[in-house]
Formats: C-alpha cells, structure tokens, sequence
C-alpha cells in the first residue's frame, strides 16, 4: 500500500512546485482526503519560525510551504480549508492549480472570506472574477463585487523610477461585461464599499472628479447606458443605508454631481425627503439646498415636508435649521392659506439657544401669523421662558400678559439647588452600631467606597475594641486579606494614598490582635505570614524591591508630601490608645456630611477625655477644631465655661466666639494657631507674635497668595531635519502662576532667635494649616485624596485650594487625567460647602468655568450657580479673575459662551442678575484688543441687559468704544449703546 | 452551545408598493419552531410614519454598541416581535447588552388581524430599514409579520441566511432587564420641548462620569452633580439614539430602578410606545446584573412552567397570584416564579400597564438558560461543603463561607443582606448578590 505522507514529505524535500502538483493530480478524492492531517502536521513542522544564520525565519523555504498551501488547497474541505491558518495562495499558483483542479467550494469560499474580513483572497480581481463566473466557479456575492468594482474602472501605469503609479479612468471598461452596468454597479448602493477612495487617485493638480466614479456614472447615464432615474434614486436611497460619514456624503455628492432638473426632482420628492432621517448633516443640508429652489414648484410637496420639520428645525447643525426656515419663509410666503401649519412649525426653532435663529423664526411667524391663533398662541407660549428679548418683542402680540407673568414669577420663586442645612439628623453621619457592622465595614473601607471611612473605621475601632474576644476576631480575615493586597500591589483606580495608610495602620493593628488572642486570631496569624512569606520571596527574587510590608511607625519615611503627616499623627495616635485598651470616642470623627462636627457633640467629647484625665491626641484636636461647623457655635459657650476645663477650655472658648481674642497661658501653640486659621484666617493676633509661625509669611498659612497670568518663557527643543540635529530655542506658553513661596518678613535674626527662645513649649508634631504642602512632583497622584484633604480644612480650605490651582489649572489645558480628576474631585467636594467662598475658591472657579474639560467645566457652572443661590460668591472678584484670563486669551472665549448658554442663564432671575455683573466685570478686564468669540459673550451681555432692565455702565462704554475698531462687533455695539 | 445563530430567512424583509399600498413584510425565523410559520398579523398601521420611524430607531440600537469594536458593529442582530392580544411589540437590544428598546403598536395602532400569536425574530436587513424613512405620514402601508401565502420551497432552494454571533449575554441580557423593569417606577414626566431640551443639554463626546436628571422649575436639568432627588444616568450620550425620534414624542416619561441600576425612556405617540433602557453604565451590560439570581435559587416545579408555557398566549398579561389560586399551587412557590419565568425568556413587562406579559424568546432554551457564573460558583460551593451555618433564628442567619484563602461572613437579616467579600463590599448589593450569599441563601432554604 502506498504511503502518500512519506511521498508528499519527499516532494517537499525536493522545494519543487510542479512535481507536486503532479502528485496531487493522480490522486483520487478519497487519497487526498487521507492526506489532511499529515498536511497540518508538515505545516506545523515547516512553518515554525527558527533561528537561522543570526535570523529568524520559518523553518521552510518559500517553495516548501508553497507546496504546503497548494496540498492544503487540493485535499481540505471547504469548512478545513477556511479554518487553516494558511490558507493563501499567491494567484500566480491558483491559475496553475486550477488547470488541474477547481475544488466545488472555491466559489462559496471567496464569498465567505469577503464577508468575515472584507478582503477578497488570492488576489481576485474584476477580470478573474468574471473569467470564472463566466466558466461557473463563482456566483459574486455584492460583498464581493463591491470590494473588487472600484479598482476595474482604472488602468494603472507605473511611473518610472517610483513606487508610485499614476491611474487613469477607462470608462470604456464597463462596457466588458454586460453584467457590470446591467446589475453590479448597483450593488454599490446596497453595499458598503470604498468606492470613495477612488477620488483619492487623481494626482497632484488634476481635478478629483476626472478620476472619480462619479465622471464614469455621469458618462455612462448620459450616453443612456445607465438608467438615469434609477441613478438618483439610487443615490438618495444609499445616504440611508448605514454607510460611515465620508461614503454617505459621497453618494450625495454624486447625486449632485449628476445634475437633477427640476423635473426629476420632483418626481424624487419622496426619496429626497427620506434623506431627512440620514443620521449625517450633509446629505440633509444638500437636500436643503435644491429644496430651497424646489418649494416655489407647484408640485412640491409641502405638506409632507412640514411633517418633517420637527427633526429638521431642532437638528443641532445650524445649517440646516436656517435653510429649514428659509424654506419656511417662502413656503409662507406662496401658500397664504398654509400659514398656520408653517407657522406652528417655525415655532420649534424658538428652541434654540441661538439669538439668530430665535429671530428668524419669530421673524417668520410676525410677518405670516394670526395673533388671534389660539393653537399659535398656546404653542408660542410653551416656549416664553426660552425666548431671547429680541424674539420676544417680535412675538409679543402672541402672547398672552398672564403667560409672560408666568414665565417672571416662574424664575422669581425657583430655587435652583436646595438651601443647605448642616446640622440636621438627616445629615447625621451613620457610625457602626454594633459589631457586625464594624466587621462588615472593615470589609470594604480600603475600597474607598465613602471618603468618610478613613475617619469612621478608626473610630469604630476604638469604640468596639473591648468588644473584640477571641472568638470573633478572626472575622477580621477578608478586611486584613484585602489590606494586605492592597500594600502588596493590588492597586486600583479610585484609591488614594490615604488608602494605603489605612491598610498599613489595619495591618498593625492586626499585629497587636494577633499577640493579644494568640489562639483566636490564628486565622489571621495564617495570613501575615502568607504574605510575609511573599514579601521574602519578593526580596530574594528581586534585587530592588522595595519594601511593602512595615511598621505603621515607617509610613511617613516611605511617602510622600507633608499633607499626609496630620492624617498619619492621627492613626498613630489611634494605634496607640488601641494598645492601651482606650474606648474613648475620637475627637475629629465627623457627627455631619460632608465632614462637619456639631460644637455640642465636640464639647461632649473633649469632657470625657478630660475626666477620664487621659492625654488628647494633638492632630486629633487639630482636625477637630478644624473641623466644627461654627455657624451658631458661640451659643455653646456657656456649656463650654461649665463642662472643660484647662487650655483646651480657652481654646474652645476662643473658637466659639467670634469676637474672643485667646487667652494665655498658650500651652500648644499649633493648637491655638490652627484655631486662629480656622476662625478668621485674616485675623492677626498680638498674642501670638512670639510664635514661630509669625516668623514665616501669613500667606503660606492663609493661602492668600499673589498670582498673575501671562505668557511665559521656557527652553524647548526640536529636531532640525537639515542640520540633522536637535536645536534649542526659547518658547513661550501661557500659564498661571501663584507665589507658592513668598518671601519671609524682612526680620533681623536675632529677632528671630529671640522670639524661638521666647516661643511657649512646642507640644506638637504637626500643624495642619502648615502642613499643606504637595510634592512638586509631576506624576504624584493625590487625586484620590483630595477630598479627604478638604475635610480637614473645610473651614478654611483656601490654603488647599491655591496648591490644586497650582497643580491643575496652571496651564490652559490640564497635564493629565490624574490633574483632570484631581480638579473635578475637588470641585465635587466644593459643591458640599456651605460657607462663603474664599478668594481661591474664586480663583479655583474662573479657572473652571473655561477649563479644557467639558465635565469640568460643567461642575465649575453647578458651583456657580450653587454658590449664587447660597450668595456665597463675590461677583466682581470672580468677574475681574476670568477677565484676566481672557486678557491673555488663556482659553477659547467660545467655552465660556457656550457654557453660559447651557448651564448659566436663564437659572432664575437672581442668577441672571448676578451673570450679568459677572459679564460686566469681566468685559472691564479684558484687553481692549477684542479676541475670537467676542461678539457672542456681547450678544449675551446684551441679551441680559435687555432682560434685566438696564443699561451698560459707563465704564463699560469706554471699552466698547475701544472695540469698535471691528467690523465684526459694530453691529453689537451698536445695539449695546442704543439701548 | 453555539454563540453563533444562523438567522433563516424564507425572503429578505423589504417594503413593496402595489396600487398606492406600500406592504412591509416583515421575514421571520424562529430557531425552536424553525418550520415556516404561517403569518402573525397581516394589516394596516394606522400611524405608518411613526410606527416607520420607531423601527429605524430600533435598528439603530440594535445595531450599536458602546464598548465594542466598530467590527463587530456590522453583525447585526434582528429583532423580535410579538403579536397577539391586540398588540405587536418589537423587541432589539444593543451589541453590548447595555441598552434595551421596544416599540409597542398597541390597540388603534394597527387596524388588521392577527391570525396567530407568538414570537419571532424579524429580518432587518439595511435596505428595508432604508426603505422605512420613505414612509410618509399619510400612505397606506399595510404589515404583514411573516409571509400570509406561504411560498412553497422546493428542498434544496437556498433560502436567506445570515450567520451573526449570538453571546449568551445578549440573550441573558434579554431576559435580564425585564426584572429590572418590574422593578422601576416613573419619575418625571416632560412634554415634547422639555424633551427636546433635555436632549440639548445631553453633553457631547462620550462622558465617563454619571450625570444626574433634575427638574428645576419646569426645566430638566443634566448635571454631573450628585443630586438628591436626580435620576442618576451612566453613559447618558446613549440617549442620542433617541435623537430622531423625540422631536416627534408627544410625551417623554422617565422611569428609574429603584436603586438607580437602570434607567428607562418611554416615548408616547398616541398608539404608539417606545420604550428605551439603559444600563447603569456603558461597560455594565444588563447581562452581569445579577437581578435574576435570587430568583433562580428555590426550584419552580418544571410541570408549572410547562403548564404556563402552554396555556399562555403571547401579549397575555401574566399574574402570579391568579395563577396560584387557578392552579392551586401554594403562594410561596409563585413568589419567585416571574422572575424564573423572566430568565427564562418567557416574560416581557410592561412599564404603563405595570405587569408582565407573556412571549417565549425565540431561541432554543439552552441557550437562555445557560449557567450563571455566579450561581454555578455557589452550587460548586454547596458541593465542596464550604457554608457553615453559624447561627439560625427566625430573623438571622449567620454563615461562614471558605473564599480563596480566607472565611467570609454571611449575614441575612429582614431586609438586609451582607457579605465580607470583596465582591459585595464594592457594590453593596446593587449588583446582585455574591456567590456566598447565594450559597447561603439556597442551602438555609434546602434545610
């Protein structure tokens, strides 16, 4: 019996083509089905990559896994074939293959191919195509012509000395096969193609349309080869079949390109109107056009093109709501007795946020409405709120006194975010009641799920820690599980620095559990030294690994910028009131959202640890003055003379009462300054003249930095390609820029020696308001934390807030995602406030307001708005700080526009107000040079001015005349003035 | 199971026009009945152009996808219609299971008859959808959901086939968001320019944060702020699929889950609904929810489910109590059985009518119920004897059950479950239930 492997290996040892195909020839059906699998067997073997000669290459040469293929392609079935890996062939193979064999499946397999991955295999082209349909090989499927026509209509020459070829158009070609013209040009308009690339062939300088499809189309329809009708409809049909942008826009451009008389489009009416429903903007706007001639026929159907207003005038492309009410307007115009069905629909571009096209509808309707139209009054009045002055005036007779009324009080009476009540039991922060909800809690609290676990959880501990025996502390199991994954490198997105402190101060904790119920806590014995373990091999493996697991005590050393170091004196301080068994409460858990603590609740705490004569924490304290909601607090005051005691009484007593100045002896010096910063940051006080802090400059606590805005100059570099070298030059960008490091108080130093040694006992490792202080570092990733942040400053947090305009808003568009995030968090945290807005609270929301992101940008408006309601902004200042970015032109003006039009006006009439003082003053700061997108923050101010009833100040009439050297602001002007 | 279905086609859909009729006849196959089944509905649409309108929309969602390639765009999955009872529902849903659409010819919609009821999936190939925006307001289109004079087909006749895969999150997807919607009620209600304005303020590109719908005054408001009493929407730039057709909605009403999980549209054009949903987010398909969980873990008798199955007609309203008391079978058992019925794709609800109805998804029933991972990891974990019941009284059950590596607590209290791991401490239930619950849950109701 023969052995056909080990022939077929013979003849692939030989590397010749033709001795192979001989083979396979004399084979009957059933023998080359024998030879499948050792097929796939010498395909593995062959066309492995291996090194050779220093290059890696398959183990076969060219021919071997030439012969391969072609074995593959005589003995597979279609569905083995199709699933082979190797399953092309060089067409120069095939046409010698197929004067021996042609498998019953080639065709079904072509077909097949082109539609799983829209190339056709073996280089088929039109010609070979037709060649073995003509010989009943292949029945094309539309797929498949439409891949392989648009190469047919062109003869290819190659241009000497050049990878390049030049094409020229060969219409003629078309004529070959009487199938071409009679039925496969057709499937271009049922079927995706790139058609459209074609138009790409014409060479530099010569006109697209001489090598496009659309000339041969053209020719072909007028020589009466194509059906002329069928054409157009064709090309209107396909601008609805899904097609992407550019071949969409294509066959409107053909059909165009064809010339339609009127006649013919006339009859076309109901395609044309069916491109209405495109899902692009250019097929509808060339509609349009043609339409804007058409509505005058007699014939035309107007009815039916009202029914398709409503998606034409509310579609968000310009273009296509003018056109829509231009053809309105004639419409009106020539049918009188349609005017109100034309006018109802003209109505629905008062939907408009744009002035211009609030006007030209209104326009319309004046002229062509009845005011006696209760249906056109009834819709004209739905949209009264919307309407820009100018609209309104001309649609006055339309409406009705009471609905304009309506409308006022309307905006009068409408809060816009509800007021805000701080100390409320509904906004009570829920502390764990027992302890399954601090086990559950423990669960998830290194997840970040809710920014006030950091402070929670600890204070959880601390309260349910006698609670703890050894037969529940192994519950503990998942929560120190997810700890140490989380230290060994488990990261996700979402988790802040301040996350990992938690996880390595749990883990500590766990230590201590570990020791104090050494049978109980076995389970989580278990995990320690799980990843123990892991850590040593980690070390053994990798020379430079740092460090993961280590003493809650290290945590500072390992990061990172000094913000972190109250946070860490804090759990330090937990950790070690949990080895001594204390259960007092904490002194800083927040008692309301978002980090608030009632001065009640503060007094209560601050008792028990004084009669329980332990030892206050001193970032504890910090956070918690910091902390308390002051608003009423000094009712408190006399629960405060009667309950405490000692400096922590005169502290309080200072923070309650506005008007109190500290009383000595001062103890803790941190303490009384960071009170001091919490109560009136601008305050300064005599009595803490000997203290260090008055030695550095007030704005490094207060936050008051100086800042200004401009362009600035930086060294760059690029590459210069015919010097072939990097050159250096100077650069300018705009930017930002606070004085994060203003110069100490010119002070002798003896003076200053003097007032350290007069200084009072220091008593403290950190003070918060000192302690904000970021790494400069580009790719530090607090964004996470900044919330957390802000909660332990939320009285003052200007000093915060300066350091994330530093890091976020220094440049016109944010460095990265994580400044994006860190800004977006922050303004999140903001929109929780309740107390006036501090000077980079302004800073941080003109900045916003014209930032680089949309959400951002969005947030920054529901701030604005927020902080209008709650009269928490000063207008003038806020004004004055966009105007002087717009000054440098630091971002595109149409930013801010087009934000005021989505988000800020219109919000009630108090917001309006205030807009327009915003508008004023940042006119009045900007550059007497009018920038891009002037004319539109003008149209606004007018808009406003109109609506409030007023007149430009004349202070801002003297910057209009310096604009007024525009052409393309004097009509705004002029209008601005005539008022 | 195959993730591929081959759609079988006797003719491609497509709209012909007869003597100033247009008819759309609508193809479908059904891989379960499979045999050519005679025509569900043959009549006249009383409002052509909307009704036309809503079914491009459909297409459109059916054909998107957000977060998939653009590859994969292009396999499009038909839709399904039910006829019966008065009503013809077409059902679709996007590539990424994330987004739900059905549009409801209700009674005055269609003036025909419906000469036998069921469910089917209908070609929906580009150039009948093209075809469709032609339809003008006032023409006389007649549908016809199947074929009313069968053609014979020789054997061996090719008919229309189109390969696209199936995943069985799309089906589980399917059949998941109905128990989503049982479980949604209305929030705001907006007339057409408030719709419209609350398109305008969609924010453009594709927005990662969750924006959140207020009404301040009469005007709905889209902001990324957290708000109390807003309808929290992720991946709300989904909603521009609607962009065509609200302009045309009488009405726009908004339905939320109640803990925000989904979201659902519902345009109003008279006799006409189209009702449109969204997943909590653009990479959370309905498919991963875990709605259907709880309902999965008591055994419903298989003689109910058949019984129903076959006593039900398609658009019958589906009540669980009734049914009990008809069958005699004990209340306890019905209370799970809409959502086993629902995951099984035999339910469809009805948001304004607030039930569900019947209609059997036309696939084959292994491919619906193909195994949840979530209730195979916590039958795997009954097996292996990882739950440990610690303790049981009337209101609390406490269970530990072996993780990877540690032992986690389960608690069940009235109204209130938890879990330690890591799973259920990120959603907090929102999700479905963890496999630990769900091993708890099943193996206290077993003992």
């Amino acid at each position: 019996m023969r052995d056909l492997a080990q022939e077929f290996e013979a003849i692939i040892k030989k590397k010749k083509v033709d001795p192979a195909l001989l083979f396979f020839k004399d084979l009957s059906h059933k023998e080359r089905r024998s030879l499948a699998p050792s097929i796939r067997k010498f395909n593995t073997y062959y066309s492995e990559y291996i090194e050779r000669q220093g290059s890696w290459r398959s183990r076969g040469t060219n021919e071997q896994n030439a012969i391969i293929r072609i074995a593959g392609f005589f003995c597979f079935t279609r569905v083995e074939y199709q699933k082979w890996d190797s399953n092309w062939l060089a067409k120069s193979y095939i046409l010698r293959i197929f004067k021996i064999y042609i498998p019953d499946w080639f065709g079904e397999f072509v077909n097949a191919e082109v539609a799983k991955d829209g190339f056709p295999p073996f280089q088929l082209d039109y010609e070979w195509m037709m060649d073995l349909k003509s010989q009943g090989v292949i029945e094309p499927s539309n797929t498949l012509i439409v891949r392989i026509l648009p190469e047919f209509l062109f003869d290819r020459h190659e241009i000497k000395d050049s990878y390049h070829f030049k094409y020229t158009r060969n219409d003629g070609k078309l004529l070959s096969y009487p199938e071409t013209l009679k039925d496969h040009i057709w499937a271009f308009f049922k079927e995706e193609s790139n058609i459209h690339w074609t138009d790409n062939y014409a060479n530099q300088g010569s006109k697209k349309e001489l090598l496009s499809w659309k000339q041969a189309f053209k020719n072909h329809s007028d020589s009466g080869a194509i059906d002329r009708f069928r054409l157009l409809k064709a090309s209107l049909s396909a601008t609805n079949m899904n097609f992407n942008k550019p071949l969409t826009s294509w066959f409107i451009d053909l059909f165009d390109f064809l010339a339609p008389t009127t006649a013919e489009m006339l009859k076309l009416q109901d395609g044309m109107l069916g491109v209405f429903n495109c899902p692009h903007s250019k097929p509808i706007n060339v509609i349009l056009k043609h339409f804007k001639k058409l509505c005058l026929e007699k014939s035309f159907a107007t009815d039916d093109f009202l029914s398709n207003t409503p998606i034409l005038l509310t579609n968000e492309t310009k273009t296509t709501v003018v056109s829509t009410l231009m053809i309105l307007a004639k419409l009106a115009k020539k049918h009188p007795k349609k005017t109100a069905a034309i006018c109802n629909a003209a109505t629905q571009a008062l939907l408009s946020n744009d002035t211009a096209i609030q006007t030209r509808a209104a326009k319309i309707i004046a002229a062509y409405g009845d005011p006696t139209d209760t249906d056109l009054a009834n819709e004209i009045e739905s949209y009264t709120d919307m309407l820009s002055s100018d609209a309104g005036d001309l649609l006055h007779p339309f409406m009705r006194e009471t609905a304009i009324e309506g409308a006022e009080e309307e905006l009068v009476h409408m809060p816009a975010t509800p007021q805000l009540a701080i100390l409320t039991p509904e906004n009570a922060v829920q502390l764990p009641k027992d302890l399954d909800d601090l086990m559950f809690m423990a669960s998830q609290v290194f997840d970040h799920n809710d920014e006030l676990h950091f402070d929670i959880f600890p204070a959880a501990l601390l309260q349910f820690s006698d609670a703890l025996t050894a037969e529940n502390v192994d519950r503990f199991e998942p929560a120190l599980q997810r700890a140490y994954k989380h230290v060994m490198g488990d990261w996700r997105s979402g988790i802040g620095i301040l996350d990992h402190m938690l996880c390595v101060f749990f883990i500590d904790f766990t230590d201590t559990l570990i020791k104090r119920f050494p049978k109980g806590a076995a389970q989580l014995k278990k995990i320690r030294d799980v990843y123990h373990q892991k850590e040593k091999d980690n070390i053994k493996q990798f020379r430079n690994h740092a460090r993961n697991l280590y003493p809650f005590r290290n945590w500072f050393g390992t990061s990172d910028a000094k913000i972190y170091k109250p946070f860490f004196h804090k759990l330090l301080f937990v950790l070690k009131e949990l080895e001594n068994a204390n259960t007092l409460p904490l002194l800083s858990t927040p008692t309301h959202h978002p980090f608030w603590i009632d001065p009640k609740i503060l007094i209560g705490r601050i008792k028990l640890w004084q009669d329980s004569d332990s030892e206050i924490g001193h970032a504890d304290l910090q956070f918690a003055f910091s902390r308390t909601y002051l608003k009423g607090a000094e009712k408190h005051l006399s629960t405060v003379t009667t309950e405490l005691k000692g400096e922590p009484q005169r502290l309080v007593a200072f923070l309650f009462d506005k008007e109190a100045s500290p009383q000595q002896p001062f103890q803790t010096i941190a303490h009384w300054w960071t009170t001091s910063m919490t109560k009136n940051p601008e305050q300064v006080y005599p009595e803490f003249k000997n203290f260090v802090y008055s030695n550095a400059h007030r704005a490094i606590y207060t936050g008051n930095y100086t800042w200004r805005i401009g362009s600035t100059a930086f060294s760059n570099s690029r590459y210069d390609y015919k010097k072939n070298k990097m050159i250096n030059f100077t650069d300018y960008r705009k930017m930002l820029k606070l004085n994060l490091n203003p110069k100490y108080e010119v002070k002798k130093w003896f003076n200053i020696i003097f007032s350290i040694k007069k200084t009072p006992k220091l008593g403290h490792q950190s003070m918060i308001y000192g302690d904000i202080q970021f790494r400069n570092q580009w790719y530090e990733t607090n964004e996470n934390d900044v919330k957390r942040f802000y909660g332990m400053v939320p009285n003052n947090p200007n000093n915060l807030l300066a350091k994330v305009i530093d890091k976020t808003l220094k440049y016109p568009e944010f460095s990265g995602e994580t400044t994006k995030r860190m800004f977006i968090n922050t303004v999140d945290q903001l929109l929780t406030n309740s107390t006036p807005m501090t000077e980079m609270t302004h800073l941080l929301m003109a900045g916003g307001l014209i930032c680089s992101d949309k959400t951002g940008r969005s947030l920054s408006a529901e701030l604005w708005v927020h902080g209008v309601t709650n009269d928490m902004i000063l207008m003038p200042l806020l004004g004055s700080f966009i105007g002087k970015h717009f000054e440098v032109e630091f971002s595109p003006l149409k930013r801010f526009t087009d934000l005021i039009i989505e988000s800020m006006i219109r919000v009630s009439t108090k917001h309006d107000a205030q807009l327009l003082i915003l508008i004023k003053h940042i006119l009045l700061h900007m550059s007497d040079k009018p920038i891009r997108g002037h004319g539109k923050l003008l149209e606004i101010y007018l808009e406003l001015l109109k609506k409030n009833k007023q007149q430009a100040p004349t202070t801002v009439h003297s910057k209009l005349t310096a604009w007024n050297t525009s052409k393309s602001l004097a009509k705004i002007l002029k209008n601005i003035h005539a008022l | 199971m195959s993730n591929t279905i081959t759609y079988q086609y006797a003719a491609a859909s497509g709209i012909t026009k007869q003597q100033q009729i247009d008819e759309l006849l609508l193809a479908k196959y059904n891989e379960v009945t499979r045999k050519e089944a005679p025509c569900f509905f043959w009549g006249k649409l009383t409002n052509p152009y909307i009704t036309a309108r809503c079914l491009i929309t459909l297409s459109n969602i059916v054909q998107s996808s957000f977060n998939l390639s653009p590859f994969q765009l292009a396999l499009l999955k038909d839709p399904i219609v039910t006829a019966g009872n008065e009503k013809i529902r077409f059902e679709g849903f996007s590539h990424c299971a994330g987004v739900y659409a059905r549009v409801d010819v209700l009674p005055g919609g269609h003036d025909g008859e419906f000469l036998e009821n069921g469910t089917t999936n209908v070609d929906f190939n580009q150039a009948m959808i093209g075809a469709l925006g032609s339809i003008r307001k006032k023409e006389n289109v007649i549908l016809s959901v199947g074929k009313k004079e069968v053609a014979i087909h020789k054997d061996g006749e090719k008919v229309l086939e189109r390969k696209v895969p199936l995943p069985t999150k799309w089906i589980k997807g399917l059949t998941t968001v109905q128990l989503y919607l049982s479980d949604t009620e209305e929030v705001f209600r907006m007339n057409r320019i408030q719709a419209l304005q609350f398109m305008r303020s969609i924010p453009k590109g594709k927005p990662k944060t969750d924006y959140y719908l207020i009404m301040r005054g009469n005007r709905p408001i889209l902001s990324p702020v957290k708000q109390q009493h807003g309808v929290c929407i992720g991946g709300v730039h989904r909603l521009r699929l609607l962009d065509q057709l609200i302009p045309l909605a009488d009405e726009l009403r908004v339905f939320a889950h109640k803990t925000m999980q989904s979201t659902t549209w519902q345009l109003y054009f008279g006799t006409i609904r189209f009702s449109f949903s969204l997943s909590r987010d653009t990479w959370r398909g309905f498919s991963g929810e875990g709605a259907a969980l709880e309902a999965l873990i008591e055994d419903v008798p298989e003689a109910l489910i058949t019984r129903f199955d076959n006593f039900s007609f398609a658009n019958q309203e589906f009540n669980p109590t009734i049914l009990a008391v008809e069958q005699d079978i004990d209340f306890k058992k019905m209370e799970n059985l809409s959502g086993r019925l629902s995951a099984m794709g035999m339910l469809g609800y009805d948001l304004d009518e607030n039930h569900f109805f019947y209609r059997r998804l036309p696939f084959k029933l292994e491919r619906i119920m193909s195994l949840n991972p979530r209730m195979k990891g916590a039958e795997k974990l009954l097996e292996d004897g990882k739950v440990q019941i610690i303790s049981k009284n009337d209101n609390r059950i406490e269970a530990r059950v072996e993780g990877s590596g540690v032992q986690h607590t389960v608690l069940l209290e009235p109204n209130r479950t938890r879990c330690t791991c890591t799973w259920f401490s990120k959603h907090q239930g929102e999700r479905g239930l963890c496999k630990h619950v769900l091993a708890v849950k099943k193996y206290s109701s077993e003992v």
